[in-house]
């Protein structure tokens, strides 16, 4: 094992999954092509050997070296969160906050950006540890009207409208208002 | 060769094809009002226009024209929203999820009609949408360059080609069960030559792969190489289509190849739901049919070589079109073996 | 050539809507590259639809003006905020960031300034130099094998930047070629890995990736120091180079110029690969590599000397094939399209004073971003004064409107949040997320050339390697791999104590 630690085990698992996960779905696409000899299964899979070659270099590498870095390697990322003050509140906070985006971008097909954007930007500004109602609204609403300024009125951008009513409908009056504010110029 | 026996027999498309004049068409506006009463204030915004394709290629350029030419007619701005990806299919998906108010309009391809003919349960764009107009209809043709030594017309290609033994190549873009893929396999069978097929789903690495030799033919739709027909380094020596067009007099039509297989046509068009208020629909219909009349539209139109073959169909035509092409689709697939749902 | 060039300024200059145009692109491409979350391709996006009204040569030119200060104005966000504006800026935060945490930003991005100007300037000379014959040498010599054959130099080359080990440098860049192979097959259209989605037939595109990658995931990474009581706002300092310590970086800058040209001729992976190589080659030839990677000036040298030496060269392919060397040239072909126009060959024969317009003006957009840089800049800069808490959500949803305006899905904006947790969960284990963009990126290039290039030579390999072009590419890019794997393997390389 020299030097391999759980973490190391855990991590190589994580990949093999997802090594796992593609190769069994390929199975889904695996048709000839009458043109291409290696089909559309050839590339993807060539790829997943490729990548079963290289976590197995990765294993012996950690198992030599721990996670030590190479010596002569550039670009390599640094980030420096001590781990020891970790709370559960603030692990719960940063949770939140790297889901929120998700559910915001999954509402944006049934509620559209108009209507959803106000409340993610509020949400957003109060994770991030502002408590005061005056504040929240006031930069959600300066943040917002900005947006809607540069992309709606000024540069016509084409913004998710939504499919569900009343959201829907207010994207409707949203973009009325822009025509109407336009024809005036 | 059995594919080729059950297409001849098919002769749906045929009719409806060679209604067309194949001479210079003089052109006249089908539809007479000038203009036509918004029903209750309809459209009081602007319209959203899906484009199931990138703004580059030809679907993204004709639904740009269109969109001008019907805002230059009504005043009315249409916001085109292009959504790439899946061969037409993302762009579909999304405008169908749209509210059916009429503020939403698709355009689209043949490519939708082929996509139902293999799959019933995609959506028939004469079924579940309303075709306001098509406003393209093109056929395909083979090309070489135009300083090609090796051969020069189409018997020497093909003389040229089967001394290869599978080794010659041609451009395309060429999805399974696409309008390309089908017709070469047509192209192939009926000569018996072996050729290999390379897809190119951008247009700019296709037109140069044949300019630059790293294919030896390529097979296109003329107005997407005007430039390079204009300016002399392609040069057709097939047309795919029933007749001469005038503007290619000189370059010989498959069926005088000794080819006997119904042209599968290239046509873009412009749809709305078919849930949306019947007399917004009426108010489009005129819109997009008329729009087709505007200078700027027939200007690009000609720039793109649609005016050679009547590119126009009203709603019933392009209805009659559709269904003729998914019933012919799905003959050719079946005799391919393709699964067709 | 040079009476071709004053007649590409006259038309410029003489013209009161051109200039107009020329100065909108100029301080757009630097504004949209400058702030986080954006880039130079969602104002490229954006105004896509609008050149439709201009002449040709204006809209080929606003883009390639806004395609010159973008890649400069990239550079500042990846600096001040480890976010770089394009792909091509990648290298730029790798000691850029550290000089911001050092309070030397005003160094760095006086370095950028003027480094992205001199590279720029020297590219436009050469690219009006060497277009023409290039176009016609490279329209029958470079085909799909030979494409291949670049992207897997380039991938090579890529793995060996980035991760801190070759193991997890190459995870990384494989990871984005699998994420890569999601959507349609590129010779039969088939659909790849929808998982149900009927969205992702439209495949995972680059643009939302390389916002998720990098400005979301560094929002999280510092969102999370702040929920842990960790956050320092990154310190502001207006403190230029001086002279004579870019002087002392002058063969850097020879050498990241050659460097970019000539990988910025490179289709479809020019830019990108100009800044990582250029960065590569200061770090090889330098006597103090350990100190690349913690805020040496050098890295921020070299890395933007290169990628904007590439925007001239990257014309090339563009202009004399119709092939784009990356997404803003890609945004390009569109608006030749728009205008009934094909980038191509003929272009020079259909419009020589168009290509001139462009030339003359990309000329001056890199001039100009010496002087409008500095004074803009220093506006910019001021950014990092505003509480992050307020900064945060302006440029998440900056990011989200970059990601949807693309090609207007949903999905994008998904992926983008997808891949900014991602890439907040691995960029602290070590992996490359330049390396998962990159391919990304190239993946589908790469397949489908390689896919074309198999049928061209019919399977068979010698055929293949009797083309010198891929040949050479091939035979350089197995000899890289081959000593990152020796270096690897190597004891000297793999001290024993944990970094």
């Amino acid at each position: 094992m020299g030097k391999l630690t759980k973490l190391h085990i855990f991590e190589a698992a994580i990949w093999a999954s997802f090594v796992a996960i593609f190769f069994a779905f390929s199975f889904e696409f695996d048709r000839e092509i009458e043109i291409y000899k290696f089909g559309a299964t050839g590339w993807p899979r060539a790829v997943l050997i490729v990548l079963v070659i290289v976590l197995l270099g990765n294993l012996w590498h950690q198992s030599q070296h721990g996670s030590a870095a190479q010596v002569g390697r550039v670009g390599i990322t640094d980030d420096d969160v001590d781990v020891a003050d970790k709370t559960a509140g603030s692990i719960a906070t940063i949770v939140t906050f790297l889901l929120l985006p998700i559910v915001y971008a999954w509402s944006l097909k049934p509620v559209g950006f108009y209507s959803a954007t106000p409340f993610f930007i509020a949400f957003v500004i109060m994770l991030l540890g502002e408590r005061r109602l005056k504040q929240v609204c006031g930069i959600t609403a300066l943040i917002y009207g900005l947006l809607i300024g540069l992309f709606m009125l000024i540069l016509n951008a084409p913004l998710p409208q939504g499919t569900v009513s009343p959201f829907y409908d207010f994207s409707g009056f949203m973009l009325r208002m822009s025509n109407q504010l336009q024809s005036m110029f | 060769m059995k594919i080729m026996k059950a297409l001849s027999a098919s002769l749906l498309v045929a009719g409806l094809v060679s209604g067309a004049s194949t001479a210079a068409l003089a052109f006249e506006c089908k539809v007479k009002e000038a203009s036509m009463a918004k029903p209750d204030g309809f459209p009081d915004r602007a319209l959203t226009m899906i484009v199931p394709y990138g703004p580059g290629g030809g679907s993204g350029q004709v639904a740009a024209a269109m969109a001008q030419a019907v805002t230059e007619l009504t005043g009315v701005n249409i916001n085109r929203d292009h959504k790439p990806g899946g061969s037409g299919s993302v762009g579909t998906t999304a405008y169908m999820a749209t509210p059916a108010d009429g503020y939403n309009v698709l355009e689209h391809i043949d490519d939708a009609s082929s996509a139902h003919a293999l799959d019933s349960t995609k959506v028939n764009p004469a079924v579940d949408l309303i075709p306001l107009v098509i406003s393209q209809v093109t056929f395909s043709q083979i090309y070489i360059r135009s300083n090609e030594d090796r051969f020069t017309d189409w018997p020497s290609f093909v003389a040229w080609v089967k001394a290869q033994g599978g080794k010659a190549t041609i451009a395309n873009v060429s999805a399974e069960g696409s309008m390309e893929r089908v017709t070469m396999k047509f192209i192939t069978d009926a000569t018996g030559m072996e050729i290999q097929q390379i897809s190119f789903d951008k247009g700019a690495p296709r037109y140069g792969a044949l300019l630059g030799g790293q294919v030896d033919a390529l097979f296109e739709q003329p107005g997407d190489v005007r430039k390079f027909l204009d300016a002399g380094n392609f040069k057709p020596i097939l047309t795919v289509f029933n007749e001469r067009p005038a503007a290619f007099a000189d370059v010989p039509t498959h069926m005088e190849m000794g080819m006997t297989f119904e042209p599968l046509l290239r046509f873009r068009g412009f749809y709305v739901n078919a849930n949306a208020p019947q007399d917004r629909v009426e108010w489009l219909k005129w819109a997009f049919q008329r729009a087709y009349c505007q200078d700027s539209y027939q200007k690009y139109n000609e720039s793109k070589f649609m005016t050679v073959i009547d590119s126009y169909r009203d709603t019933e035509g392009a209805k009659k079109l559709i269904n003729a092409t998914v019933s012919q689709y799905r003959d050719v697939y079946k005799k391919m073996g393709l699964e067709v749902k | 050539m040079f009476d071709n060039f004053i007649a590409g300024t006259t038309a410029l200059f003489g013209d009161p809507v051109s200039i107009a145009i020329f100065i909108f692109g100029v301080l757009g491409g630097m504004l949209f590259g400058a702030i986080p979350g954006v880039s130079m391709l969602t104002l490229a996006a954006i105004l896509l639809p609008f050149t439709a009204g201009l002449e040709p040569a204006q809209g080929v030119m606003l883009f390639a003006v806004i395609y010159c200060t973008g890649t400069y104005g990239g550079a500042i966000t990846a600096i001040l905020f480890n976010i770089p504006g394009a792909p091509e800026n990648a290298p730029t935060a790798f000691d850029g960031y550290p000089m911001t945490k050092k309070g030397m930003a005003g160094k760095a991005v006086g370095a950028a300034v003027l480094c992205s100007a001199i590279g720029g300037t020297a590219s436009a000379l050469l690219m009006m130099t060497a277009t023409e014959p290039l176009a016609q040498w490279a329209i029958s010599n470079i085909g799909p094998p030979e494409i291949f054959a670049l992207v897997f130099f380039g991938l090579a080359v890529a793995s060996s930047v980035g991760g801190n080990t070759i193991w997890k440098g190459w995870m990384s860049v494989l990871l984005g070629l699998m994420i890569a192979t999601i959507g349609q097959d590129p010779v039969g259209g088939i659909n790849r890995y929808n998982f149900g989605l009927s969205d992702l037939a439209a495949g995972i595109a680059f643009v939302p990736a390389i916002l998720g990658f990098f400005a979301v995931s560094e929002i999280f990474v510092q969102a999370e120091k702040k929920a842990f009581g960790k956050y320092n706002a990154p310190k502001l300092s207006v403190d230029f180079p001086s002279f004579a310590e870019l002087w002392a970086h002058k063969i850097a800058v020879v050498r990241s110029i050659i460097v970019g040209f000539f990988c910025g001729i490179l289709p479809g992976i020019g830019a990108t690969l100009a800044a990582f190589m250029g960065y590569g080659e200061a770090v090889r030839w330098s006597k103090e590599k350990e100190k690349f990677g913690t805020g040496k000036l050098e890295g921020v040298i070299s890395s933007e000397t290169a990628n904007n030496a590439a925007t001239g060269a990257a014309m090339i392919p563009l202009l004399a094939l119709g092939l784009p060397g990356g997404a803003l040239t890609a945004i390009m072909v569109a608006v030749f399209q728009f205008h009934d126009m094909e980038p191509g060959p003929l272009v020079f024969y259909n419009s020589p004073e168009l290509i001139w317009v462009v030339f003359a003006a990309m000329f001056y957009a890199n001039v100009s971003i010496l002087f409008i840089g500095l004074i803009e800049t220093k506006t910019i800069m001021q950014l990092l004064r505003i509480p992050f808490h307020y900064l945060a959500p302006m440029i998440l949803m900056l990011a989200s409107i970059g990601a949807y305006i693309g090609r207007g899905l949903v999905l994008d904006v998904v992926v983008m949040f997808g891949a900014g947790i991602v890439g907040f969960l691995l960029r602290r284990s070590g992996y490359s997320i330049a390396g998962i963009v990159l391919g990304i990126i190239l993946g589908k290039i790469g397949e489908q050339n390689f896919a074309q290039g198999m049928q061209m030579v019919h399977y068979d390999l010698v055929t293949y390697m009797s083309r010198p072009i891929c040949f050479i590419l091939i035979v350089a890019g197995a000899i890289t791999l081959a000593t990152s794997i020796y270096k690897a393997l190597s004891p000297s390389n793999n001290p024993q104590k944990q970094a």
